[in-house]
C-alpha cells in the first residue's frame, strides 16, 4: 500500500514538495514484529501492513502460532486502514472452526498434547465482524451469537471454585466484549432495537455503578439516534444518578449537550460543551461539538475559528479525520474557493501525520 | 448548505490481548481516538458530532433548514449586498429571509450569513432561490443582481391507512395503521386523534402496562396500529347533526428522527360511515346478555325524531 499523503501533496504541489515529506516505511525499521509495533506507534499503518506482508511471504501456507498473531495483526490494520473488501477476502479463510490445521492437536510433534486453537480470541472476533463492513450483517451477528454461545458455555463450566475466580473475571469481560460487537454490528445495520435490547441486557448483567453509568449513557446516545428523545433522557438521568455525588464529568456534560440538540436548542447545547471544555481543554470531539453548535446558530466564522486555530496550536494531535471532515465541510460552505484552505490543511497533514490518514476527508480532487 | 441535524460518530473498534502481536497499540490508540467515548471505548456510539455530508431526504411536515452564505471572493469590497430567499413550489412562493433585506457592506473575504427555517407543508418539488444584489465598489449606483437555484424534492414520511366501526350504541371505533414510508428509523413522539365537537375520544392502545424503558423504535417500512373509540355526547339533541356531518376528527402526529429531528403531519378529517338512517332512528340501549327460557326480560330501546 501507497502513502496516498504524498501522492496527494504531490498531485497539488508538484514532486519538489512531496520528496519533503518524511515518514517511516517497510524498509526503515527492523524486519520484525518489533518493526511492525514502530511503524504502527509513528501512525504508519500502511508500512507496517506491508511489512506483515514480507514477514509473511516465508510462512506460505503454515500455520504457526507467530504466522496466525502476524495475520491477525494484518487484519486489524486493514480495517483499520478502512480496507474492509481486502480485510473480509483474506480474513475468510480463518473462519473454519472445523479447519483441523488450526488446533496445536494438528501438530503433536511440534506441540505434544497441548490442546486447542491457535486462534486468539480477540482474532475470532475479528474475524466474526469482518462481514459486517462490507454490509453482510446477519453473516456477522451469526458468527457472535457462536462465539458468546460458547463464551457462555465455558462460563457455566466453569464453577465458582476459588482457584478459577481468575478465569472467570476473564471469560466474563470476554462475555461482554463479544456484546459490544454485537451492539456495534448492529449499530452498522442499523438494527437499533437489536442494538438496544443488547445494551439493556448489558446494564442489567454489570454490578460495577461505574461501568453501568457508561452503558445507560451510551444506551441514551443510541437512542438519540433513532429520535426517542424521552427514553434517551431518562438513560441520560439513569447515568446521572448512578455517578452519585460530585461535579459532572465531560461525558455526562457532552450527553446533556446532545439532548440539547435533540431539542433544537443548539445555544444552550453549546454551553454544555463549552463547560464541558474548561474540564478538559485538550478534548477534540468537545471543540468540535462547540464549533457544530456555533454554524447551527449561524455563526460560522466563529465555527471556523475556533476549529482552525484549535489545529494550528496543536496540529499533531488534532488533524484527525473525523475532525478534518467538519472543517472541510465548513471551507466548503465558506466559499467556493475552499481549496486553498483544504490545501494548506494537506500541507500540516503532509507534514505532522504518517501514512495512516484517509485523505477523502480533505475533499480535495485527485 | 441543507442544515439536517448531524450525526453521532463512533469510531471503528478494532482490540487485542495483551499477549498479541501489537500488544495494547490498537487498545490504546482507540482509547485515543476522536471518536472513542471514555469509559465504553469499545462500544460505537460516539458523541463526535459530524455535520450533515449530503443533501440527504426531506419530508413533509419536516423542517427545511439551510444555511445560506454569500461570501465575497473577489479583491473589492460589494457594497450593499441584500441576500433574499425564497422557497418556491408549485402553488406557492414563499419568502424564507428577513423581508425587507438588511443591506450590508462586504469585505473581501467576509460573508453575510443567514440560517433560514421553514416547515415544508407540500409534496414535490422545491426550488430555493437565492437572490444577491450588490453594487461593485468601484462602479457605483450600478446594482448587480445575481440567483442561485436549489432543487429538492418533498417526499411522503408515513402511510396512515384508517378503518371505521360505527357500532350499535352509536360509538365510533377507529383503527389507524402508521408506517414508516421514510428511508431510516424514527420514533413516533405523539399520536394522537383530535375528535370533532360531537365526540370525546378514548385511547384504546394504553391499556397494557408499558414498561417505561422500552423504547420507542421504528423502522424504515414498520408499522404500528392504534385504536380509538369515539363516544358522542348528548346524543339525543345532535344526531342528526352529527348523522350529517360525518366528520369525526383528525389524527396528529409528531414523530422524531436522527437527533431529534422533528415532523409533524395532521390527516386529512376522517368521516365515519354511519348509515343513512332516515327520519326516525331505533336503537337499543340495554339488553340482557343472558336470558332464560320461559322468563321475561327486559329490553331498553330508544326511539329518536331525526327530522
Amino acid at each position: 500500500m501507497v502513502d496516498n499523503v504524498t501522492q496527494l501533496v504531490k498531485h497539488h504541489f508538484g514532486e519538489g514538495e512531496a520528496s519533503h515529506r518524511k515518514i517511516l516505511t517497510a524498509d526503515d525499521v527492523s524486519q520484525d514484529e518489533r518493526g511492525i509495533c514502530d511503524l504502527i506507534r509513528a501512525d504508519c499503518l500502511r508500512a507496517a501492513l506491508n511489512l506483515t506482508r514480507r514477514l509473511l511471504t516465508p510462512y506460505g501456507q503454515k500455520v504457526t502460532p507467530h504466522s496466525v498473531q502476524l495475520w491477525f495483526t494484518r487484519l486489524s490494520l486493514l480495517v483499520k486502514l478502512s480496507a474492509y473488501q481486502i480485510a473480509e477476502a483474506e480474513g475468510a479463510a480463518w473462519w473454519h472452526p472445523d479447519r483441523p490445521d488450526l488446533y496445536y492437536q494438528f501438530y503433536p510433534k511440534l506441540y505434544g498434547a497441548r490442546p486447542g486453537t491457535m486462534l486468539p480470541f480477540q482474532m475470532r472476533l475479528l474475524l466474526a465482524t469482518l462481514p459486517a463492513y462490507i454490509k453482510r450483517y446477519p453473516k456477522a451477528l451469526d458468527r457472535l451469537y457462536s462465539i458468546l454461545a460458547v463464551v457462555r458455555r465455558i462460563l457455566k463450566n466453569l464453577d465458582s471454585g476459588k482457584k478459577r475466580e481468575l478465569s472467570k473475571r476473564v471469560w466474563t469481560s470476554r462475555d461482554a466484549r463479544v456484546s459490544h460487537s454485537i451492539v456495534n454490528v448492529a449499530l452498522m445495520a442499523k438494527d437499533y432495537p437489536l442494538a438496544v435490547e443488547t445494551l439493556r441486557g448489558l446494564i442489567e448483567s454489570n454490578d460495577s455503578p461505574n461501568q453501568k453509568r457508561a452503558l445507560e449513557s451510551a444506551l441514551g446516545r443510541v437512542l438519540l439516534q433513532v429520535g426517542d428523545v424521552h427514553s434517551a433522557e431518562r438513560c441520560f438521568e439513569a447515568s446521572r444518578a448512578l455517578r452519585g455525588g460530585g461535579r459532572p464529568d465531560v461525558r455526562e456534560l457532552v450527553d446533556r449537550g446532545l439532548a440539547l440538540v435533540a431539542n433544537n436548542n443548539f445555544r444552550d447545547a453549546y454551553d454544555a460543551f463549552k463547560k464541558a471544555s474548561t474540564l478538559d481543554p485538550y478534548n477534540i470531539m468537545v471543540f468540535n461539538n462547540m464549533a457544530v453548535c456555533l454554524l447551527y446558530l449561524g455563526q460560522l466564522k466563529n465555527a471556523l475559528t475556533l476549529l482552525t486555530t484549535f489545529i494550528h496550536n496543536e496540529p499533531a494531535r488534532t488533524l484527525t479525520e473525523p475532525l478534518l471532515i467538519n472543517v472541510c465541510t465548513l471551507f466548503e460552505l465558506e466559499s467556493s474557493r475552499s481549496d486553498q484552505n483544504k490545501q494548506s490543511l494537506l500541507r500540516q497533514v503532509a507534514k505532522y501525520k504518517g501514512d495512516a490518514i484517509n485523505v477523502a476527508c480533505l475533499k480535495l480532487l485527485v | 448548505m441543507r442544515l439536517t441535524r448531524p450525526t453521532l460518530m463512533g469510531p471503528v473498534v478494532v482490540t487485542h490481548d495483551i499477549k498479541d502481536l501489537p500488544g495494547d497499540l490498537f487498545n490504546d490508540a482507540l482509547k485515543s481516538e476522536v471518536t472513542s467515548v471514555q469509559g465504553s471505548e469499545t462500544i460505537a456510539s460516539g458523541q463526535f458530532l459530524l455535520l450533515p455530508q449530503c443533501f440527504g431526504n426531506i419530508y413533509l411536515g419536516e423542517t427545511f433548514s439551510s444555511y445560506i452564505c454569500v461570501h465575497n471572493d473577489s479583491n473589492q469590497i460589494a457594497k450593499d449586498v441584500t441576500v433574499r430567499a425564497m422557497l418556491q413550489t408549485e402553488k406557492n412562493s414563499i419568502t424564507l429571509s428577513t423581508d425587507p433585506p438588511n443591506s450590508t457592506d462586504i469585505v473581501p473575504g467576509a460573508t453575510v450569513d443567514e440560517v433560514i427555517h421553514h416547515e415544508v407543508k407540500e409534496f414535490g418539488a422545491h426550488i430555493l432561490v437565492c437572490e444577491v444584489s450588490y453594487c461593485s465598489g468601484t462602479l457605483s449606483s450600478n446594482l448587480l443582481t445575481f440567483r442561485k437555484f436549489f432543487k429538492f424534492e418533498v417526499l411522503k414520511p408515513l402511510d396512515v391507512k384508517t378503518k371505521l366501526y360505527t357500532a350499535e350504541s352509536d360509538d365510533v371505533y377507529l383503527e389507524a395503521q402508521v408506517q414508516n414510508i421514510t428511508s431510516g428509523t424514527l420514533s413516533l413522539e405523539k399520536v394522537s386523534l383530535e375528535p370533532s365537537d360531537f365526540f370525546t375520544v378514548t385511547k384504546l392502545n394504553a391499556s397494557v402496562q408499558k414498561d417505561p424503558c422500552d423504547a420507542n423504535i421504528m423502522l424504515s417500512g414498520g408499522s404500528k396500529q392504534f385504536l380509538y373509540r369515539l363516544s358522542p355526547h348528548n346524543i339525543s339533541a345532535d344526531l342528526k347533526l352529527l348523522v350529517d356531518s360525518k366528520f369525526i376528527g383528525k389524527l396528529d402526529i409528531i414523530w422524531r428522527s436522527n437527533l431529534g429531528e422533528k415532523g409533524r403531519l395532521q390527516t386529512s378529517p376522517l368521516h365515519s360511515n354511519s348509515p343513512n338512517i332516515g327520519n326516525i332512528r331505533l336503537s337499543v340501549v340495554q339488553i340482557p346478555d343472558i336470558v332464560f327460557l320461559n322468563e321475561i326480560f327486559n329490553v331498553t330501546c330508544r326511539i329518536v325524531n331525526t327530522r
